[in-house]
């Protein structure tokens, strides 16, 4: 919540609570791809496994709602879903 | 010929015969309890204190050899209390708050369960099962010198079942040969491979892990602080995946090993073995002897419907769970008290026979609770695929020095009393602002009174009308069914815990409370008519 000039709070919006973000939100994507690989680099694949899961938690614990952390899951999942299918009708 | 399954440390009902064995015409019981163990004798115990008759029939003639259960949770002392035992429970059990978790030899974690305080009852106590149903037995034994309808027949074997549209018949096996016993109601406290609800050819739903655990109770002079201590991947050697480290009564140390799946039980159960573990775990020159050692793996799942017409099941014949969470004896007691007085009432004739159907329901309520906690608990021990690993060890290695990860890390949920949410027997939740810790559903929480002593032991085992700043009549009587008024005021709390706890924001409040020391209702004043509906719904007499 916002505070006005006089210290009173701006209500937000009425309507739906804002969900997952699926539009680009990352500042400089290059750049940080890059940096995201270099997190990876000299590891080998369990390491790798390993660190990505880590991540997945100290992300998972900065989002915090539960709405849209489910949310995030659907859509991981429904993209290797969309590959798997991909692939075998390839 | 009846030969005993297991041996038995303490012979607390040994064999002797009765007339009934004799009798030419069967003996017809009100109730029969199958089961001497901590549940069947609470069971018993509640119904005879409230002048229902009640027979215990064990196969045994008294406890079996090992600790088992070895931690009681609040509740069941709560509970205990109530039946008369809770203080020589607490006297000989050790109490302890302090949960350590070490990944590898580093500790990342601990618990304090002490800071929730304002209870007569700590959070919990470790104390050998045994000890448990000797309390049980000796205040069945008094109430027995005092004359209530109560007895227990060891070495008393049913042997079979059957149905006869109002009651049940018995088969039972003596030493002295076989007889047969009628029952209106059998209440199956026969443990987790109940033969009753195999007689009734009935299911248990659920999933069954492999993993096996070993323990190891030991007994040593040693110098460990009183604290539960879990180690994930423990430091020492042959440890295994996981290790438990707790203290009980009597220099009796319990320990856990998680010995993982395909073993040779035989093998591991060697003494050299055992002791080659013990040793790794608690370091050169420590001296201790092995006082009990068992190899368990464990189930979580349930039956789907704890009433079939006249037989009720509760305890391990109902459902289990493993035991990481405390969650198998301390859930059987609750059944216990949910059913004693629904029976009590039922058995008078004061409340029809549905009533029995909401002891199913809420309890079977409280089991899908603990199973879910227990499953959880479990995948984290033993995760059983790659990514479930995986997530495991993340959550370890971030734990150490990130606060956030840190209950993510299940090595077992610590048993609490379920709260009958949205159930048949909920009255009004009418209390403007009051807490939601005492919601209708809710097992009433202890609070200290300014007189020294505390609110549960007020409560009595009846129908309680709690009066906090509110008039109200003395005592009513529905139906045959009475209320007793326990009249306090927010000042009578030794401190705010009871204004916190039963208040909220109110400034009053009125609530009917079951005499399982459950809030059936609440209001902010007394209303005679709102009041005999609640009790009509709690009572099963009426829909809610």
């Amino acid at each position: 919540m916002n505070a006005n000039d006089d210290g009173s709070t701006i209500e937000p919006a009425p309507g739906p609570a804002p969900g997952l973000t699926l539009e680009p939100n990352i500042d400089d994507g290059d750049g940080f791809y890059d940096e995201l690989l270099k997190a990876h680099e000299g590891l080998d694949e369990a390491a790798s496994h390993a660190l990505n899961a880590r991540l997945v938690l100290v992300l998972c614990n900065h989002v915090g709602d539960r709405r849209i952390l489910r949310e995030a899951l659907a859509v991981a999942r429904a993209a290797a879903t969309d590959a798997t299918a991909r692939r075998s009708t390839d | 010929m009846l030969e005993a399954r297991y041996d038995t440390t303490l012979k607390l009902y040994p064999y002797a015969r009765v007339a009934e064995q004799e009798a030419r015409e069967r003996v017809r019981h009100p109730v029969v309890v199958v089961g001497g163990g901590p549940v069947g004798l609470a069971t018993a115990l509640d119904l005879a204190g409230r002048g229902t008759p009640v027979l215990v029939l064990d196969d045994h003639d008294g406890v079996g050899v090992g600790s088992r259960a070895i931690c009681f949770a609040r509740r069941t002392l709560d509970i205990c209390d109530r039946l008369g035992c809770g203080q020589r429970m607490l006297d000989k059990g050790v109490v302890w708050n302090v949960g350590r978790v070490f990944h590898g030899d580093g500790e990342i974690f601990s618990f304090d369960l002490s800071p929730e305080g304002g209870q007569k009852n700590p959070a919990f106590i470790n104390l050998q099962q045994p000890h448990v149903e000797r309390y049980l037995v000796e205040r069945v034994r008094e109430e027995e010198a005092r004359g209530a309808p109560i007895e227990i027949r060891g070495c008393n074997r049913v042997s079979g079942l059957e149905e006869r549209g109002d009651h049940v018949v018995l088969d039972v096996d003596t030493p002295d040969g076989p007889y047969r016993l009628e029952a209106d109601w059998v209440v199956a406290c026969d443990g987790a491979r109940s033969p009753v609800r195999g007689f009734m050819g009935l299911g248990f739903e659920g999933r069954v892990f492999e993993d096996n655990f070993l323990i190891a109770d030991v007994r040593m002079a040693a110098p460990f602080p009183t604290e539960r201590r879990f180690w994930f991947e423990p430091p020492f050697e042959g440890a295994g995946q996981s290790a438990l480290l707790h203290k009980q009564p009597d220099d009796i140390w319990r320990i856990d090993f998680q010995l993982g799946r395909n073993i040779d039980r035989a093998a591991e159960l060697a003494t050299d073995k055992v002791r080659a573990r013990v040793d790794a775990m608690l370091g050169e020159g420590v001296e201790y002897e092995l006082e009990w050692t068992s190899i368990y793996t464990f189930q979580c799942r349930r039956m789907q419907t704890f009433r079939s017409g006249p037989v009720l099941f509760a305890g391990d014949s109902a459902h289990q769970v493993s035991p990481f969470g405390a969650r198998g004896a301390n859930s059987g007691i609750q059944d216990a008290e949910n059913l004693a007085w629904k029976l009590d009432l039922v058995v008078r004739g004061l409340a029809p026979q549905t009533l029995l159907d909401s002891y199913s329901a809420e309890r079977s309520h409280g089991a899908d609770e603990n199973i879910l906690a227990s499953t959880r608990a479990t995948d984290f021990l033993t995760p059983k695929s790659p990514a479930s690993r995986l997530f495991r060890d993340a959550v370890l290695a971030l734990a150490k020095t990130h606060p956030f990860a840190r209950p993510l890390i299940n090595s077992g949920r610590l048993s609490v009393p379920c709260v009958y949410d949205g159930l048949s027997l909920n009255g009004p939740d009418a209390l403007a602002g009051g807490p939601t810790v005492t919601r209708a559903g809710a097992p009433c929480p202890d609070a200290p009174l300014a007189d020294g002593g505390y609110l549960l032991a007020r409560l009595g085992g009846g129908f309680t009308l709690l009066t906090i700043d509110a008039e109200a009549p003395e005592r009513l009587v529905d139906e045959g069914i009475g209320v007793e008024r326990l009249a306090l005021s927010a000042s009578d709390g030794a401190d705010t815990s009871f204004a916190e706890r039963y208040l909220g924001t109110s400034p009053s409040a009125v609530y009917l409370i079951r005499p399982d020391q459950h809030v059936a209702a609440r209001w902010a004043a007394f209303d005679e008519t709102s009041m005999r509906r609640a009790l009509s719904i709690a009572t099963g007499r009426t829909g809610a």
